[in-house]
């Protein structure tokens, strides 16, 4: 199995830039979720994750105090939670994406190479 | 973070993000269809008076969707598609609508609004599922998720 810490100098350095924050698979289903909408209402990404309402809740506190996601009130029913990522979490999920990319794509490389 | 953790995460991030994006488009393509049946039957019922009703219900729907997409306008060949699919739309309003009076059937538009609906569902809703999914994606090389 290809170690992306162990070969390539720049896998080091893209390893080291991957946002700990986003490491959590319930996290990064959340994100994931919300990437390709304007915002997603709590109950929806609770089904989209799969995860426990006081899960979720716990990670997406973890994530607005970050700065990540933005958490609002619907206008239709105020009990409802709409949740969106925030600019700075639409770029900072992009580059975590990006770097992911980048992993697979030097082992990739490496695997042709040998 | 091995190569392999990388590519289930990546793995976990399109699926993900094609779920959200199917229930976004699901949810728009619901609340169109919607739209256009109900006025065909209030035509069909020559009950105009509740177009005004209609398009509250419209509204209202519309902003009570649980997820609402962000599409990527940049993707010329989904723009293009989706403006089709609009235009598939109207012709096959139009040409049920003629076939069903041809036949001298009852109830014409709300048969061509059934109609319009399906290829809201057919062509309308996978555009949409496109334009949201390349909305994720610009800007970044290629998909590595599922190899």
């Amino acid at each position: 199995m290809f170690d992306a810490s162990d070969s390539a100098p720049e896998a080091d350095i893209t390893a080291s830039k991957l946002n700990p924050l986003f490491h959590e698979p319930v996290r990064l289903a959340v994100l994931s979720a919300l990437a390709p909408s304007r915002y997603v209402e709590f109950s929806m990404l609770m089904q989209l994750t799969g995860a426990s309402k006081s899960a979720l809740s716990k990670h997406l506190s973890a994530l607005a105090d970050a700065g990540v996601i933005e958490v609002s009130q619907a206008p239709a029913d105020k009990r409802a939670r709409r949740v969106a990522l925030s600019v700075q979490g639409r770029s900072d999920f992009g580059s975590y994406i990006t770097n992911l990319e980048r992993i697979v794509r030097q082992a990739r490389q490496y695997t042709d190479h040998r | 973070m091995n190569n392999d953790d990388a590519r289930n995460q990546l793995n976990l991030v399109r699926q993900t993000e094609l779920r959200s994006a199917r229930w976004g488009a699901f949810g728009t393509a619901f609340v169109a269809a919607v739209f256009v049946i109900a006025t065909g039957v209030v035509i069909d019922l020559d009950m105009l008076w509740l177009l005004g009703l209609v398009v509250l219900g419209f509204v209202g729907l519309s902003v009570a969707r649980p997820v609402r997409l962000r599409l990527d306008w940049s993707d010329r060949v989904g723009v293009s598609l989706l403006v089709v699919g609009v235009i598939a739309v109207i012709a096959a309003y139009l040409l049920t609508q003629s076939l069903v009076r041809s036949f001298e059937l009852s109830a014409p538009n709300t048969l061509s609004a059934f109609a319009a609906a399906l290829v809201i569902f057919g062509v309308c809703f996978p555009v949409l599922v496109r334009l949201a999914a390349r909305g994720v994606s610009a800007g970044q090389q290629g998909r590595l998720g599922n190899v």
